[in-house]
């Protein structure tokens, strides 16, 4: 059975939902096809610890704000799903949940959604499948020793989890840290393999990273604004934990806590692992990036005549360089945490659609295809656009360009063209 | 009072470089290229290294003119000293490499360079490469490099210009990171 | 019956590599490893756009400071991005590959008693440029790959010749520095 519909959104997490709350204040009728229920992916693939990056107050959706008592604490992956939860049923978002999208095709004008409970007729899609749905597993992955575990982030819930031994956890951006510092919390040996990384301390004169990133406009800066958006959109996570101590994840507190720092995971030749030798140059590269974000929060404070008020700046210390280790005989090591990011998959578009990586080609969100979107993409029109508190902007920015297409279509519908 | 910037040159051809860059965006099949070293051996360690031709851009290209480079061991492997020892070489082609990448992200960032000269030294114990010890490795233990850069820029704007030639350095990379030999015999 | 000396023993250098003096350095250097610890250097000047010179000079090893036989200069450039004043730097890299490899190859043969009489080879790098152009993150800056292809001919079966080979990739540092990551630290002066 084919039901037509105006706009479907395919997701129904924080980008479908803020899509579907601007759309709803629009009257304009759609529905959102969820694989699983509203917030999957907070609910199945997300570890036990996990916690928001962005602090309470930092969850501001369309028609939503935090009204909670503790506006700087970071919610945990379970209070998102409430929050979620909670948002879509306030204004009764359209959702049919348990439904798989297997293709999506333009035909006639209109796009045909093929789901495993039937098929719809839309004459928008706005694909909110999220940025963080499909590891990037490095290729050397498969030259690994057979013994060892392998497992990603979505997979993994809590050190009890991991088989006995010492574990390597490739990648230092959020993931890849907050895994490392758990496991050697929980009493582990652990290395860490070091990639290109984003240097961040929690708090900076007394205020909390992200307050700061938003108030000198970083988080608003647009993807027009910006000298190479391409780069942009590519930029590791942020190396932050949000913890209630609001305590600093970076190299420095990792190797205190006992973690054996290693450069990027560079080669297998038989059982032995390679690592680059260009830790060095990363270190080097995040803590200047680092100083350059500083020396500006400084520069807006100082014109703001806030110096009085904050405590001074306290630069963080250099980072510590271990001793050069390039070789690893993987044999002790018992499992790979493999924590490199991930990667665009959308099998059930036309090709097309996407660029020679697989991502979908796109202008801010707008997709090549007329009457196609995308929402929730890293630094998709700024560079807060896949923060909760970010997405809502660009999905308003979206459905003034659907409601526009809408309107364009019905004419002609209308005038027979 | 006249207004007149004076434009930043450090000789780096950035028409070129930005051209090659749109260019191979499109079309990813001219980024592969094939360089090209010719030997010959003369006598003892000695060997003398030719280059001229090389792939790229989707044709034969070849440099401006032939270069030859010898290399050979000093007295102290009894050998004569007609050459650098391949060894060194390796520090030329990495501070060849990192140079180029100071000067052409310089002018990316309209810094003008005034001076830039390194020293690099690389640690290497010989028990490996005489075979006195299997637990020693043949190539460097590690390569040490230091920038002396005058530059119309702050230390940190240099820093960062040091910084960012690694990301992007050929030679770097080969170094730092292990790459596949095939050697075959003729 | 007086022993004479023959006229046809083995040259003092054969293949041009002074054996006894090699085995010699070998010698001190078993005994004490201390004189094992060599420090290359390279000092490099840059000249404009992407040229720049290296010199090399002085160098440290067998326990003391040392100097080549005159200081040797080697000029790296770009054929298109700059002014091709000379090779790539990663064609020197090339370079000391196949050097590095010929000279292990000439000291093998001189070792085994086997006189050569060419030894030619062809070191190709594959790179795509993509990576040095910033381009595409996912193609490495490096070669991807390299082949060297040797052509070795002397008093020797070809089984012989091909194993001089192979001993001499084991022991050569070039390509271990190709093969194995290696720490570079780089830092302003």
């Amino acid at each position: 059975m084919t039901t037509s519909i105006p706009v479907a959104i395919i997701g129904a997490g924080q980008a479908g939902l803020a899509m579907s709350r601007c759309l709803t204040d629009r009257s304009i009728d759609h529905v959102l096809l969820e694989r699983g229920e509203v917030a999957h992916s907070w609910r199945t693939e997300r570890w036990d610890s996990l916690r928001l990056l962005t602090p309470n107050w930092m969850t501001r959706l369309p028609g939503h704000r935090y009204q909670g008592g503790d506006p700087d604490g970071f919610m945990t992956g379970g209070e998102v799903v409430d929050l979620l939860t909670g948002y879509g049923r306030s204004f009764a978002a359209p959702v049919q949940t348990n439904t798989t999208v297997t293709s999506i095709r333009t035909c006639g004008g209109d796009h045909v959604i093929t789901t495993d409970q039937g098929v719809h007729r839309a004459r928008a899609v706005v694909i909110a499948t999220g940025a963080a749905s499909t590891p990037r597993i490095p290729a050397l992955a498969a030259q690994l020793p057979a013994a060892i575990d392998q497992i990603t982030p979505i997979h993994y819930r809590n050190p009890d989890q991991l088989a006995d031994g010492p574990v390597l956890v490739v990648g230092a951006s959020a993931s890849g840290a907050q895994l490392a510092d758990e496991l050697r919390r929980s009493g582990r040996e652990v290395t860490l393999a070091v990639g290109d990384h984003t240097r961040l301390p929690r708090t900076y004169r007394g205020m909390d990273i992200h307050w700061w990133m938003d108030t000198i406009g970083l988080l608003g800066e647009r993807h027009d604004e910006v000298p190479d958006i391409a780069r942009a959109r590519r930029l590791p996570s942020l190396q932050l934990v949000g913890s209630p101590d609001r305590r600093d994840l970076d190299l420095n507190a990792l190797a205190d806590a006992g973690v054996e720092l290693v450069g990027r995971f560079a080669g297998v030749s038989g059982s032995t692992a390679m690592f680059s030798g260009s830790l060095a140059n990363l270190c080097a590269s995040a803590d200047l990036k680092l100083g350059r974000l500083l020396d500006r929060i400084d520069a807006v404070a100082a014109e703001r005549g806030w110096d009085s008020e904050l405590t001074p700046g306290e630069r963080p210390t250099p980072t510590r360089l271990p001793a050069p280790v390039s070789t690893r005989d993987l044999r002790s090591v018992a499992t790979v945490v493999w924590a490199t990011g991930f990667r665009p998959q959308y099998p059930w578009l036309d090709e097309h659609l996407l660029d020679r990586k697989g991502a979908i080609r796109h202008d801010g969100g707008v997709m090549t295809e007329p009457g196609m979107y995308v929402l929730g993409l890293p630094f998709q029109q700024h560079r807060a656009s896949s923060f909760i508190d970010g997405v809502g902007r660009d999905a308003e920015a979206l459905t003034a360009h659907l409601a526009g297409w809408l309107d364009t279509t019905s004419s002609r519908r209308l005038a027979g063209v | 009072m006249s207004m007149t910037e004076t434009p930043v040159d450090n000789g780096v051809n950035v028409e070129a470089l930005l051209g090659a860059r749109q260019a191979m965006s499109q079309m990813p099949e001219a980024a592969a290229f094939v360089w090209k070293a010719t030997s010959t051996w003369v006598n003892g360690a000695h060997t003398r290294t030719a280059f001229e031709k090389f792939f790229g851009a989707g044709d034969e290209q070849s440099h401006t003119t032939r270069f030859e480079v010898d290399t050979d061991h000093p007295p102290v492997f009894a050998a004569e000293d007609n050459g650098i020892t391949p060894v060194e070489t390796v520090l030329a082609g990495l501070s060849g490499c990192l140079c180029a990448g100071i000067a052409s992200v310089a002018q990316n960032r309209g810094i003008q360079l005034h001076r830039v000269d390194a020293t690099l030294e690389g640690d290497m114990d010989l028990q490996g490469i005489l075979g006195i010890d299997p637990d020693v490795r043949n190539g460097y233990a590690g390569i040490r490099v230091r920038f002396d850069i005058d530059a119309d820029a702050s230390d940190d704007e240099v820093r960062a210009l040091v910084a960012q030639s690694q990301k992007r350095s050929a030679v770097y990379d080969i170094i730092a990171n292990p790459t596949a030999i095939v050697v075959e015999v003729a | 019956m007086t022993a004479t000396p023959t006229s046809t023993t083995a040259p003092a250098e054969p293949n041009g590599v002074p054996l006894t003096k090699l085995h010699g350095t070998i010698a001190k250097l078993t005994e004490s490893p201390a004189l094992a610890a060599f420090r290359f250097t390279a000092r490099n000047h840059w000249v404009t756009g992407t040229a720049s010179t290296s010199t090399i000079h002085e160098w440290h090893g067998a326990g003391a400071d040392q100097v080549h036989a005159a200081e040797f200069s080697a000029t790296a450039d770009h054929p298109t991005l700059g002014h091709g004043h000379g090779p790539t730097p990663h064609e020197y890299v090339l370079h000391a590959l196949a050097s590095c490899v010929a000279a292990g190859v000439a000291m093998a043969a001189a070792n085994r008693g086997i006189t050569l009489t060419r030894l030619e080879s062809v070191a190709r790098g594959d790179m795509d440029v993509r990576g040095v152009l910033g381009i595409d993150p996912d193609v490495r800056n490096g070669f991807s790959s390299i082949e060297l292809v040797v052509d070795v001919d002397g008093d020797a079966p070809r089984e012989s010749l091909d194993a001089l080979i192979a001993s001499s990739v084991k022991r050569s540092a070039v390509f271990d520095i190709l093969t194995a990551p290696t720490s570079v630290v780089v830092r302003p002066a």
